[in-house]
Parts: structure tokens; C-alpha cells; sequence
């Protein structure tokens, strides 16, 4: 069997499991509710919880972008393990308190922390508008990234139309069949399977022949620049990209949901105990191929960032058959770890639109908003929403880590409302919708404008930086000392 | 529900977290040509070690120092 035919015979099975998963969420179901079917009923314990935070968190960016980063950047790349622990850092500071909320009030999205905080429908809208810009885009880079690994992995078996629009449909099935319960199930199989590619990748890195050592010592002779001690610029990136990603990744929307969804505190806080580790079990051995592929690919010019892990496994998958199966176990981890981070934000967003918005449209011109009718309502958008996003995905223009860079440029705008609102009781909500604005115009104007970073610094962290400072500013400025 | 014991009410933590992550950046390391320890460059092995640090210290604190009385 060819390399190609047997990835699409293994996507298959694995589809089927999927499916398999959907229908079993849908038997389960106890209502038409919203908290039964965005939140799985709000019975999300601690395994499940784990894995499908963990599932959610890495994504195809992760396996694909990042070892092409490693590849490009060298060394440095390492703070890649250090940025994905930073996103448990900031669950440490809003988790506890958005869960004790939570438990008093029944949030079914981020909005409705927001409503109960600051009861402020400007600041609601707006910072909930970010926040789906911001995972829209993001959806949209894990449907290109469907397309564009079965492509490549599959030695072009698949061609990447079709990947992205059968894996969009297999999504889009069994979400709908299921909500969050499906998701949540899938996430654990996807998170098994993740970690089977990995492991496979790992294997893969060991027995390929030139080992880490080899494979550094090479760089440090052919391209130090990838092994000395990174430059201030860079070093200055580096601070930036924890910052960025720490708040950014920390207010997900889908995250931030999962929190909602647990069963109990401690569900959350044995997951939370557990994900602190797992970018030295995901990040590391991801790293660890990029930097591999330095010497391995050097003969090869112009190697296009996200192709450098295809060009791998496909280099690995002809040394031996044992090496053969476990580059097809590795395709497979890789899709669904794309799906898994894809079914999630596409959940929220529609949960979002249907809930957040429309829902109080239909309130104020006096429509019944029962929960089942918001529900259908939000499958709705799931249609409408994979529909123009697949549109858009088959005219991919620019690469993974670009995508991702501008999804969280947007993101962190939401941050210092969510961490100062639960940290600090003085904030106000005029102050707050202030920040949010000023941040966003700046963080998005730069990046517009060509600067995405300056003196290393992200766009995006100097919008939270300008962002925070007019919330406190204003919150100090709006009431008298004392009161 | 109100929360027993939560995180932010001890701020060695986030001092100590934030140490980690500033020792992590090799600005301290020497410009020269950095020896291979474990098969990495000297710096990045110690930039692992800082960031394993905060994996135990975030890790401990969700166990021990975040209680909502529900256990």
C-alpha cells in the first residue's frame, strides 16, 4: 500500500469512530437546552475536561506551524514551550474566580461574565465582537490547515479542496449532533491520537539516524545564528510572545467555556494540575523535529514553513515499514489535532452569535427566546458560518503562523477585561470599553500599517499594554478615592 | 460560592513565576559559541529546566492553593 492510500484509508476509519462518537453524544443528550448542548450539561469531569482542553489548546498550528518555526527560527524556537505553559499561568489568576462565579450564576458563553461584571451592553457587544473576530479567524486557519496537511500528507491522494470539505463535513456532523458532549468525546479520542503522533514524531526523531546532538552540532557549524544566544530583538520577541499568548490563548472563548462546563472545581483543578506539563510532552518533541529538519532539509531551498513536517514524515515513511505506520499514526494525530481546536471554536462562535446576539434582538421585539429555538438557531450558524469560511479557505494566500499572529493580536484585547475585571473591583465599564477600543484601533492599525512588531515587541501586546493602561486610568479617574 | 483559598492571594507565587520566565530569555548568556549539554545548546537547556520550574509551581498551586470548598 502507497503512502497516500493508506492515509486515506486510516482518515477514514478514523471518520467513522467520529461519527460513531456524534450519535452516541446525541443519545445521551438530556434536553433541547443551551447548557445541555453547548455545555455538555455542565458534567464535563476531570479526564474528559483534560483532554479536551488539551485537545482545543494544540492545534494543527501546533504540529504543523510550530516545527517549521523551529526550522526558520532555530533554538530561540524553544519558547515555544515556555508561551503554552504561560496560557495554564493565566488560568491560575481568572479560573478560580470565573468558576466560583459561574457556579452562582449559570454562564452559558463569556458574555454573560460580562453582563453579570459590568452590566454594560457596549462593553459586552464590543469586546465580544473582538473575541469572535479574533476565533473566526482562527476557525479559518485551522480549515487551511485541514486542507493543506491531508494534501501534503497524503503524497496528494486527497487533493486540499476535498480535505478541507470532508473534514468540514465531518465536523459540522457530529457538532450538530451532539454540541459540546460530542466535541468533548471526539477531543479525548483526538487528544489519544494526538498523543500517539507525537509519540510517533518522537520516534520517528529518535530512530532516523542523526540524533539531537549531531543535529546541533551541525547547526552550530552551518548556521550559528540558530544556536548562539538569541539577539536583543529576538529576546525581546520572545517576552512578547509569553505575554501575547499567555493572556491571549487564556481568554479563548472556547476556554473559557470549558471552565463553565466542569463538573466541579476539582475537575478543573486536576486538569489545570496535568495541562501544566503537557507542553513538554506536545511543544518539545515538536521543536525537537523542526530543529532536526535543519540539517536533514538544508539541501532543499526556499522550504516553505508549513512543509517542513510533511517533507519530514514523508522522508521517515521510506525507511522501513515500522517507520511507515507510525508516520500514518503521526498524519492522523496531526488532522485531528486540527479538528479537534476547529469543532470547539466553531461550537463557541456559534454559540456566541446565537446566544449574544440574536437572542436579545429577538427579546426586544417580544419573539420567544425558549432555549431549544436559540439552540436551532445556533446549529444554524454553524451551517453558515463553515459555509463562507470554506469559501474563503480555498484561496489560502499566507502561512499558518501569520494567520495565528493576527487571531491573537485581536484576542488579547479581551484579556485585560477578564483579568481586571475579576482582579480588581474598581474597574469600570466605561473605562474598560475605553481600553478595548483604544487597544484594538492601535493593535490593528500597526498591524495593518506593516509594523506587527516593533523593536521585537508584538502590535498586538502594545494594543493590551495601551489598552490596560486607559482602563486603570479611567477607572481611577471615574471615582473619587474612597468611595 | 466563595472561594476558601485562591492563587492570587499569594503573590510569591506569581513573583516566582515571573523570575522563572525572565531567566528563561538567555539575555545572561555569554555571546561565544554555547557548549552542547543534553543535545541542546547550554542556554536552551537552561531555558527547559526555568520553564519546568513553572510547571511544578503552576501544577502545585491548582492542587494546593485554590480551594472552593467543595471537596
Amino acid at each position: 500500500m502507497g503512502f497516500g492510500s493508506a492515509v486515506v484509508a486510516a482518515l477514514a476509519a478514523y471518520i467513522a469512530v467520529l461519527a460513531f462518537l456524534g450519535l452516541r453524544a446525541r443519545a445521551a443528550r438530556a434536553s433541547e437546552s443551551l447548557a445541555d448542548f453547548y455545555l455538555a450539561g455542565r458534567g464535563l469531569g476531570g479526564v474528559v475536561l483534560l483532554f479536551t482542553l488539551y485537545a482545543t489548546q494544540y492545534s494543527g498550528n501546533t504540529l504543523v506551524g510550530y516545527p517549521g518555526e523551529a526550522y526558520r527560527v532555530g533554538f530561540p524556537w524553544v519558547m515555544s514551550v515556555g508561551f503554552m505553559l504561560a496560557i495554564v499561568v493565566v488560568y491560575l489568576v481568572i479560573a478560580p474566580r470565573l468558576r466560583a462565579a459561574s457556579e452562582r450564576h449559570r454562564f452559558v458563553t463569556p458574555a454573560d461574565w460580562l453582563d453579570h461584571r459590568f452590566g454594560h451592553p457596549g462593553l459586552t457587544r464590543v469586546t465580544n465582537l473582538v473575541m469572535a473576530a479574533a476565533i473566526a479567524n482562527y476557525l479559518l486557519a485551522q480549515l487551511m490547515a485541514m486542507g493543506h496537511v491531508v494534501a501534503g500528507l497524503s503524497d496528494g491522494a486527497i487533493p486540499y479542496a476535498a480535505g478541507v470539505l470532508v473534514l468540514t463535513a465531518a465536523i459540522l456532523g457530529y457538532e450538530l449532533l451532539g454540541g459540546l458532549r460530542a466535541v468533548a468525546w471526539t477531543d479525548c479520542l483526538q487528544g489519544i491520537l494526538l498523543a500517539i503522533g507525537l509519540g510517533g514524531l518522537l520516534a520517528a526523531t529518535v530512530f532516523s539516524g542523526e540524533g539531537i546532538g549531531e543535529a546541533t552540532a551541525w547547526v552550530l557549524d552551518n548556521q550559528p545564528a540558530k544556536a548562539f544566544r538569541p539577539d536583543a530583538v529576538t529576546q525581546a520577541t520572545w517576552a512578547s510572545t509569553l505575554l501575547l499568548i499567555g493572556f491571549s490563548g487564556a481568554v479563548y472563548p472556547q476556554a473559557i467555556q470549558r471552565i463553565f462546563a466542569a463538573r466541579s472545581g476539582a475537575s478543573l483543578r486536576k486538569a489545570l494540575s496535568v495541562l501544566a506539563f503537557l507542553p513538554f510532552l506536545t511543544t518539545l518533541p515538536v521543536f525537537l523535529v523542526g530543529i532536526l529538519a535543519l540539517p536533514r532539509l538544508s539541501g532543499l531551498s526556499g522550504v516553505a514553513a508549513d512543509q517542513v513536517l510533511p517533507a519530514l514524515l514523508r522522508g521517515w515513511a521510506s525507511e522501513s515499514e515500522w517507520m511507515f505506520w507510525m508516520s500514518i499514526l503521526t498524519v492522523v494525530g496531526v488532522v485531528a489535532a486540527i479538528m479537534s481546536t476547529a469543532d470547539s471554536v466553531l461550537l463557541t462562535l456559534s454559540s456566541m452569535l446565537a446566544k449574544d446576539f440574536v437572542a436579545p434582538v429577538l427579546a426586544r421585539r417580544g419573539a420567544a427566546v425558549e432555549e431549544a429555538r436559540i439552540t436551532r438557531i445556533g446549529k444554524g450558524f454553524s451551517l453558515a458560518i463553515m459555509g463562507v469560511l470554506v469559501a474563503i479557505a480555498l484561496t489560502p494566500r499566507i502561512s499558518l503562523w501569520g494567520l495565528l499572529e493576527l487571531k491573537m493580536e485581536l484576542l488579547v484585547q479581551a484579556a485585560p477585561v477578564f483579568v481586571l475585571g475579576l482582579t480588581w473591583p474598581r474597574l469600570s465599564a466605561k473605562a474598560a470599553l475605553a481600553g478595548v477600543i483604544g487597544g484594538t484601533l492601535l493593535a490593528a492599525g500597526l498591524t495593518l500599517a506593516g509594523y506587527g512588531k516593533i523593536a521585537g515587541v508584538h502590535a498586538g501586546l502594545l494594543g493590551a499594554i495601551l489598552n490596560a493602561g486607559i482602563a486603570v486610568a479611567g477607572s481611577l479617574a471615574s471615582r473619587p478615592r474612597g468611595d | 460560592m466563595k472561594l476558601r483559598r485562591d492563587p492570587l492571594s499569594h503573590p510569591w507565587l506569581f513573583v516566582a513565576i515571573a523570575a522563572l520566565y525572565a531567566f528563561s530569555i538567555p539575555w545572561w548568556f555569554g555571546a561565544g559559541r554555547p557548549s552542547i549539554v543534553l543535545g541542546l545548546p547550554s542556554w536552551a537547556v537552561i531555558s527547559l529546566a526555568c520553564t519546568f520550574a513553572v510547571s511544578c509551581l503552576v501544577s502545585f498551586a491548582a492542587r494546593r492553593l485554590w480551594d472552593d470548598g467543595k471537596d
